[in-house]
C-alpha cells in the first residue's frame, strides 16, 4: 500500500522545520536550461580515481552551465556520475575564495591582502623557518587533486630550495599500501593492465571495495559486463559489510571484520592443495619470499599456508564463509579465462594494508592470472591525480620523479643532474611521512607548513589531537584552496587557487592514464592557478634565503604564461627529464599529443608516434609494452623491469593473518570502520555546495546491524552515539544488512563538529606504506534518543 | 463599515496563508511537486518515493540506473528546478553519443520505459 507524501515524512521524523539553515545555492537552479552551451570543453572529472573524460559546457559569457561525458574516452565512453555531472556548479559559487586572506596570529580575524605582500610573507615564514630551525621545520602536505604541474613543482621547491624531503600529500591515506604492495610484489608501481580487461574478463573478484558508491562509472563496466554476460561471468563481491557493489555479484563472501588475510591465504591453499597453479608461469616468473632478503621455495610456502586450511579459514573467518565457498571462489579464480581483481581502502588503509595487497597479488601469480586479457591484480585509486601527480610525479616524503627512491644516492643524482643543481644538494634522508609530519606539528618542531588542495583537519583520523597542533601559534600554516575548510580555520595565510577547468593541466589516473585538462573558465576575483603561486613564491623564497641555488627550482617557469605556456613548460621538464628511462617513460605524452586524445595516454609511452596509439594497455608484455622490447633480458615474452626487483621476478610473499591496531574489548567491544557514500567528495568541501547532492545526504549515518540494533534497542534514524578511546561523536542511524554483526559503518564526509568520524579513529599505520588504518578501530555505540532534526553543515 | 469588515478579512486571510507556508517552498504550482519545508526538502528522493511511489522506485531500483547508483535528481534535478519530465539535456549528460542518431522528434523514453529502460 502507498502512503503520501506527508505521511512518510511524519514516519520519518527527524523533521521539523524548526532550526533549519538553509544552504547557499550556487546561482538560478534554470541558468543552465535558459543560458544555453555555446561551446563545449573537454577534460578530466576530478571528484575520484577513476579518469572520466568530461566536457563542461560554457555560455557565450564564458560561464560553465552543462556537463556532459566524452563518448570516445576508453575510461567512462561517455558516462557520468552525479559528482561528474553536477560540479560545474561550485565553480561560480559565492563562498568561493576569491582574494588573499592573512592574520598573524590565529587568535585574529582574517583580512584581505595583496597577493604580492602574501607571497612575501609565505616567502619569509619558509626561508625563516629554515635559517633559524633547519630545512626540516618547514613541510608540504599536497593532495591527490592538485595537477601534476602543481605536485611536480610544490616538491621540486621544497627539496631544491628549502632541502627538505618532508613532501607528503592525501594519498599517504588512501593508497600507499597499493604501492608497497606493488613494489613488494611485483617490483613496479601501478597496475599491469587497464580497465579494458573488464571487458575481456571471466572472474571480477571485488574486496575491499565499494565500487558502486567510489568509483560508480568504473562499476557501471563491470555491471554492464555481468548484465551482457550473465552466464559468462562471476562477479565475487569479499567484504564485511553488504554494499550497493554486492547487488551485481554471484557470491558475497562476508568475512568478520580484519580476518581477510586468512581468508586469501585458504584460497591460496586450495590453489595448491588441488593443483591448480600455473606451474609454468611460476617456474618463468615468481619467487617465494618471507623476507626482502629471505628467499624460500614452494615447500615452504605451502608449509605456511598450512594453518589456512579452508576448514581452519571458516572457523576464523567467521560471517558467512565456509570451506566450500573458499573452494569454490579459488577454482573459480584460478580456472577462468581471465580473473580480474580490485581493491580499494578497505585492504589499503589497515594496519596490514602491504601484506594485504600482496596476499591479492600472490593469488594472481599462482594462477597465472596476469599479463594476459581479461586478467590483472588491479589497485584502484581514490583520487583522480593520486597515481599521476603524487606517486609518479615525487609527492611522498620517500620518492622523487619517476618512481626515484629519495634514499638512493644514484638517483638522487640523477634528479639533481637533470635539475642543474649540484650534487649533494638533496638532502639524503626521507622527509615525514604523515603522521609522523602531523606529530611533528603537534611538537612544535615544524614552523612553516604548506597545504595545498586537502583539508587534513578533518581527513586525519584522531584529528582534533592534529588540529591542536595547526592550530599553535608558533606553525605557521598556509593554505591554497578553493573554499573555506576545517583546515582554512586553522590557518595564518589562505591562498585562492583556480579551480579544475580554470587552470591548465594533467591528471593521471588508476590505469597509469594522463589526460590534459585545459583552462576553459576564468577563475573568479583574484584566484590563481598554483603553478603561478609556487613559481612567484619560489623566487621571493630564494631572494629571502639568498640563495642563488634554491631559486633554480623556479628559474624555468618564471614569467610564462600561467594559463598555458607555464604549465606546459613544468610538463615538459617532467616528462622529458625526469621521466627518460623510467618505467613510468611519459616523453611521447606531450601536451601536443594529449590535446589530440579523447582520453590522454597510458604509460610507459616513450615516444610521441607510439604515445598517440594510446600508449601501453598492458605493462611488462612484448608487443604491447614497447619497454618491454628494450629492457629485455630473455626470450621470454614477459620482462619485469620495475625498478624495485633486481631480480626481474614476481615475488609470492608469506604472509599470516594479523591483528589490526585495536581490536575490540570489554570496554569497546564492537569494530567501527568507515568510508564514502556515493554522492560526496571526501570533506564535502565541494560535494556540500551543491543542493542536488547535498539534500541526497545531508548528513552522516552510522550503519547498524539489524541484530545489533535489536540488541541495542535502536531503530531507523535514531541518534547514535559512538565512543571510542579517542572520544565521542553523535549521528542517525540506518539500521539494515550492511555491515556484518559486532561491526558499524559510518559515513566519513560530514564536517559538522558533533558527527566529524574521523575525530575518534585511530591514528595506527601500516609500518611499511605508513598508511593509516582508517578501516578498522574498536567502539562502543548506544541509543542517545529518537529521531532529531538534523542540520547539514559546511563551513563557511 | 461592511467594506472595512471584508478588507480586515482578506487582510486576515492573507496573514494566515503566509503563516501556513512560511519555511515551505517549491510549490506544486511551479514544479508540480508538493509544497515542502526546507527540512522535508533533506528526505532524499527516493526514500520518501519508495514509499509514495513505489512501482516507480521498483523499476529504478531493480534496473540499471538504480543499479548503478544514478540518482532521481540527475535526471528530474531538484526542487528548484524539479522536471517531472525531464530535459533532454540530462539524458545527453551519459547518452552523448544516442541523442545525434536515435530518431529526431522523438524522447528517450519513447522507445525506452522511464526509469526501467527496457525496449518498448
Amino acid at each position: 500500500m502507498s502512503v503520501s507524501r506527508r505521511d512518510f515524512i511524519k514516519k520519518t521524523a527527524a523533521l521539523t522545520a524548526a532550526g533549519y539553515v538553509g544552504m547557499n545555492l550556487p546561482f538560478s537552479a534554470t541558468e543552465s536550461e535558459a543560458a544555453g552551451v555555446a561551446k563545449w570543453n573537454p577534460g578530466t572529472c576530478r571528484l575520484c580515481g577513476v579518469g572520466c573524460r568530461v566536457e563542461i559546457g560554457t555560455n557565450a559569457a564564458g560561464r560553465p552551465v552543462a556537463a556532459r561525458g566524452i563518448t570516445k574516452s576508453r575510461t567512462n565512453f561517455g558516462y557520468l556520475c552525479m559528482k561528474g555531472m553536477m560540479f560545474y556548479k561550485i565553480m561560480n559559487h559565492p563562498d568561493r575564495l576569491t582574494k588573499p586572506l592573512y592574520r598573524a596570529s590565529k587568535k585574529d580575524k582574517f583580512q584581505e591582502i595583496s597577493w604580492d605582500k602574501a607571497l612575501d610573507i609565505a616567502a619569509e615564514k619558509f626561508a625563516t623557518a629554515k635559517k633559524q630551525y633547519g630545512p626540516d621545520s618547514t613541510a608540504y602536505y599536497g593532495s591527490g587533486q592538485a595537477q601534476t604541474e602543481e605536485t611536480y613543482l610544490f616538491q621540486k621547491v621544497m627539496r631544491v630550495a628549502l632541502q627538505t624531503n618532508n613532501v607528503e600529500g592525501n594519498p599517504r591515506l588512501c593508497m600507499a599500501s597499493a604501492v608497497g604492495g606493488y613494489l613488494t610484489s611485483m617490483g613496479a608501481d601501478e597496475p599491469i593492465g587497464s580497465y579494458g580487461d573488464i571487458e575481456k574478463s571471466s572472474v571480477i573478484f571485488l574486496i575491499g571495495s565499494n565500487m558502486a558508491s567510489a568509483h560508480p562509472v568504473l562499476f557501471r563496466r563491470v555491471m554492464r559486463h555481468k548484465l551482457n554476460n550473465k552466464d559468462k561471468v562471476t562477479i565475487i563481491n569479499a567484504d564485511p559489510r553488504v554494499s550497493d557493489t554486492s547487488r551485481v555479484a554471484d557470491i558475497h563472501m562476508q568475512f568478520d571484520t580484519n580476518k581477510d588475510l586468512a581468508m586469501m591465504n585458504a584460497m591460496a591453499y586450495t590453489i595448491i592443495e588441488e593443483k591448480l597453479y600455473d606451474k609454468k608461469f611460476i617456474d618463468d616468473y615468481c619467487v617465494f619470499r618471507k623476507g626482502k632478503k629471505v628467499k624460500v621455495d614452494m615447500a615452504e610456502y605451502w608449509k605456511s599456508l598450512q594453518d589456512y586450511s579452508p576448514e581452519k579459514a571458516e572457523k576464523i573467518c567467521g560471517g558467512n564463509i565456509t570451506a566450500g565457498m573458499i573452494r569454490k571462489v579459488a577454482r573459480l579464480f584460478a580456472k577462468s579465462d581471465g580473473t580480474m581483481s580490485f581493491w580499494c581502502m578497505g585492504i589499503n588503509q589497515r594496519k596490514r594494508g602491504v601484506w594485504a595487497n600482496n596476499l591479492i597479488h600472490n593469488l594472481h601469480m599462482l594462477t597465472g592470472q596476469l599479463c594476459k586479457p581479461g586478467a590483472d591484480s588491479f589497485s584502484l585509486t581514490g583520487q583522480p591525480n593520486a597515481c599521476g601527480g603524487v606517486r609518479e610525479g615525487g609527492g611522498l616524503c620517500h620518492i622523487l620523479p619517476g618512481h626515484r627512491l629519495v634514499a638512493k644516492k644514484k638517483l638522487r643524482n640523477q634528479a639533481e643532474d637533470l635539475w642543474g643543481v649540484p650534487r649533494g644538494r638533496l638532502a639524503p634522508k626521507p622527509g615525514y611521512h604523515t603522521i609522523k609530519m602531523f606529530r611533528k606539528v603537534n611538537e612544535g618542531a615544524i614552523k612553516a607548513i604548506w597545504i595545498n588542495c586537502t583539508s587534513p583537519a578533518q581527513s586525519l583520523p584522531d584529528c582534533d589531537k592534529y588540529r591542536k597542533g595547526m592550530a599553535r601559534e608558533d606553525v605557521f600554516m598556509v593554505c591554497t584552496d578553493i573554499f573555506p575548510t576545517r583546515t582554512t580555520e586553522l590557518a595564518n595565510l589562505i591562498l585562492p587557487t583556480a579551480f579544475h577547468f580554470e587552470k591548465t593541466g594533467v591528471y593521471g589516473c588508476s590505469e597509469r592514464r594522463s589526460q590534459l585538462t585545459q583552462k576553459a573558465v576564468a577563475a573568479p576575483g583574484e584566484a590563481k592557478p598554483e603553478t603561478w603561486i609556487v613559481t612567484e613564491w619560489g623566487k621571493r623564497l630564494a631572494e629571502k634565503l639568498n640563495d642563488r641555488i634554491a631559486l633554480k627550482a623556479v628559474q624555468p617557469f618564471l614569467g610564462k604564461d600561467p594559463d598555458f605556456a607555464q604549465p606546459k613548460a613544468i610538463w615538459d621538464e617532467y616528462t622529458q627529464k625526469l621521466t627518460k628511462h623510467r618505467d613510468n617513460d611519459l616523453r611521447g605524452a606531450t601536451y601536443t599529443v594529449l590535446k589530440q586524445m579523447p582520453d590522454g595516454v597510458q604509460w610507459p609511452a616513450p615516444t610521441e608516434k607510439f604515445a598517440l596509439t594510446g600508449g601501453t594497455t598492458m605493462k611488462f608484455v612484448k608487443g604491447l609494452d614497447p619497454m618491454a622490447t628494450t629492457e629485455s633480458k630473455d626470450d621470454k615474452p614477459f620482462q619485469f623491469y620495475g625498478p624495485a626487483h633486481k631480480d626481474r621476478k614476481l615475488w609470492i610473499w608469506l604472509r599470516p593473518q594479523a591483528e589490526s591496531g585495536e581490536e575490540p574489548d570489554a570496554n569497546y567491544p564492537m569494530y567501527l570502520s568507515t568510508g564514502r557514500v556515493v554522492d560526496h567528495w571526501h570533506t564535502t568541501s565541494m560535494t556540500g555546495r551543491i543542493p542536488e547532492i547535498m539534500r541526497s545526504n545531508p548528513w552522516a549515518y552510522v550503519e547498524v546491524n539489524p541484530k545489533d540494533a535489536q540488541k541495542m534497542g535502536i531503530k531507523p534514524n535514531d541518534m547514535v552515539e559512538i565512543e571510542t578511546r579517542r572520544g565521542k561523536v553523535v549521528m542517525p542511524a540506518k539500521v539494515k544488512v550492511g555491515p556484518i554483526e559486532g561491526t558499524v559503518f559510518a559515513y566519513w564526509h560530514d564536517m559538522a563538529e558533533e558527527r566529524m568520524i574521523n575525530k575518534v579513529l585511530k591514528d595506527t599505520f601500516d609500518p611499511g606504506s605508513k598508511e593509516p588504518e582508517f578501516k578498522i578501530c574498536a567502539c562502543k555505540i548506544r541509543r542517545v534518543s529518537g529521531p532529531k532534526a538534523l542540520k547539514p553543515f559546511i563551513v563557511t | 463599515m461592511k467594506k472595512k469588515l471584508l478588507i480586515v478579512a482578506v487582510l486576515a486571510a492573507l496573514v494566515a496563508l503566509v503563516a501556513c507556508t512560511a519555511g515551505q517552498s517549491g510549490s506544486s504550482a511551479e514544479s508540480g511537486h508538493p509544497a515542502l519545508s526546507e527540512q522535508d526538502k533533506l528526505v532524499a528522493c527516493r526514500d520518501c518515493h519508495q514509499q509514495t511511489t513505489p512501482k516507480v522506485y521498483q523499476e529504478w531500483f531493480d534496473n540499471t540506473h538504480g543499479l548503478g547508483n544514478v540518482r532521481c535528481f540527475q535526471c528530474h534535478g531538484t526542487f528548484e528546478n524539479l522536471k517531472k519530465t525531464p530535459d533532454l539535456l540530462s539524458c545527453n549528460a551519459c547518452h552523448a553519443d544516442k541523442m545525434g542518431d536515435h530518431r529526431s522528434g522523438m524522447n528517450c523514453w519513447e522507445c525506452h520505459s522511464a526509469h526501467s529502460f527496457a525496449a518498448k
